[in-house]
């Protein structure tokens, strides 16, 4: 099982590069039950989003 | 037919045409008005010896901008090369701090936002996330802007940043994590208790 600190890493790997499908599965698993990373995830969003504002 | 090909103002007047601009993009990735200063200098300085070569196929600035860039990176090579590199501990207290000891889950989970679509439209968001930028330590801050704003591939941030990448991810997750907790606290949690 994968810890929050674990998945909230992958989750940011995952901006930058594609993850391995397994690991794709094992995070995917985990966002069905941690609400927590799930707004992480969607803060990444953010983050981006606000990056790319700041480049225009 | 639009091959319209353009010319270069007189260089004398790069300074008052551009030199805000090009300042602002310096500051807002090295944080250091001196050094800011230096690198729209040697870019002046570079687009002056270069003037010939311009093909006339970008606007004025946005070639100014280009050359910027190459002395941002040639910048941060060569402070990588000259200071170790403290952000790159395998420890961080700080963002040891956000998980919990015994499982790594998280101490205080994060929370949804609201909005944030509208809040980029905001100026005073854009205050409350330049000063959440400056509160990072530098090697994050750059490693975040350079992805983030400047679109850099890991392999460019890596050159960039002299750094493998697996250091790279994690100076780039802790980046992400500080950002998103300081704009929980100061942005959008603020806003959840104003409602």
């Amino acid at each position: 099982m994968l810890s929050c600190k674990e998945v909230s890493l992958l989750l940011s790997k995952a901006c930058d590069q594609k993850l391995p499908w397994r690991t794709r599965l094992a995070v995917r698993l985990h966002l069905l039950y941690c609400r927590g990373c799930t707004q992480f995830e969607k803060h990444l969003q953010v983050l981006r989003a606000a990056g790319r504002h700041l480049a225009q | 037919m639009n091959d319209v090909t353009r010319t270069l103002s007189d260089p004398a007047t790069w300074l008052d045409q551009h030199g805000d601009s090009l300042y602002r993009f310096a500051l807002l990735r090295v944080r250091n008005p001196t050094t800011a200063e230096d690198l729209v200098q040697e870019t002046l300085l570079a687009a002056w010896r270069a003037k010939d070569s311009f093909a006339g196929q970008a606007a004025e600035r946005t070639w100014l901008i280009a050359i910027l860039k190459n002395k941002l990176i040639d910048h941060f090579r060569r402070t990588s090369r000259e200071t170790p590199l403290p952000d790159m501990a395998d420890t961080d207290d700080a963002i040891d701090a956000l998980f919990m000891e015994h499982n790594d889950h998280w101490a205080h989970p994060p929370s949804a936002w609201s909005q944030p679509d509208n809040a980029l439209e905001q100026a005073e968001f854009w205050r409350v996330f330049q000063d959440c930028l400056a509160g990072l330590p530098a090697r994050q801050a750059q490693a975040f802007t350079l992805t983030e704003v400047d679109g850099l591939s890991t392999e460019e941030l890596c050159k960039a940043l002299k750094a493998q990448p697996s250091n790279v991810w994690v100076m780039l997750h802790r980046a992400r994590l500080r950002l998103r907790e300081c704009l929980e606290q100061r942005w959008f949690g603020a806003q959840a208790e104003n409602r």
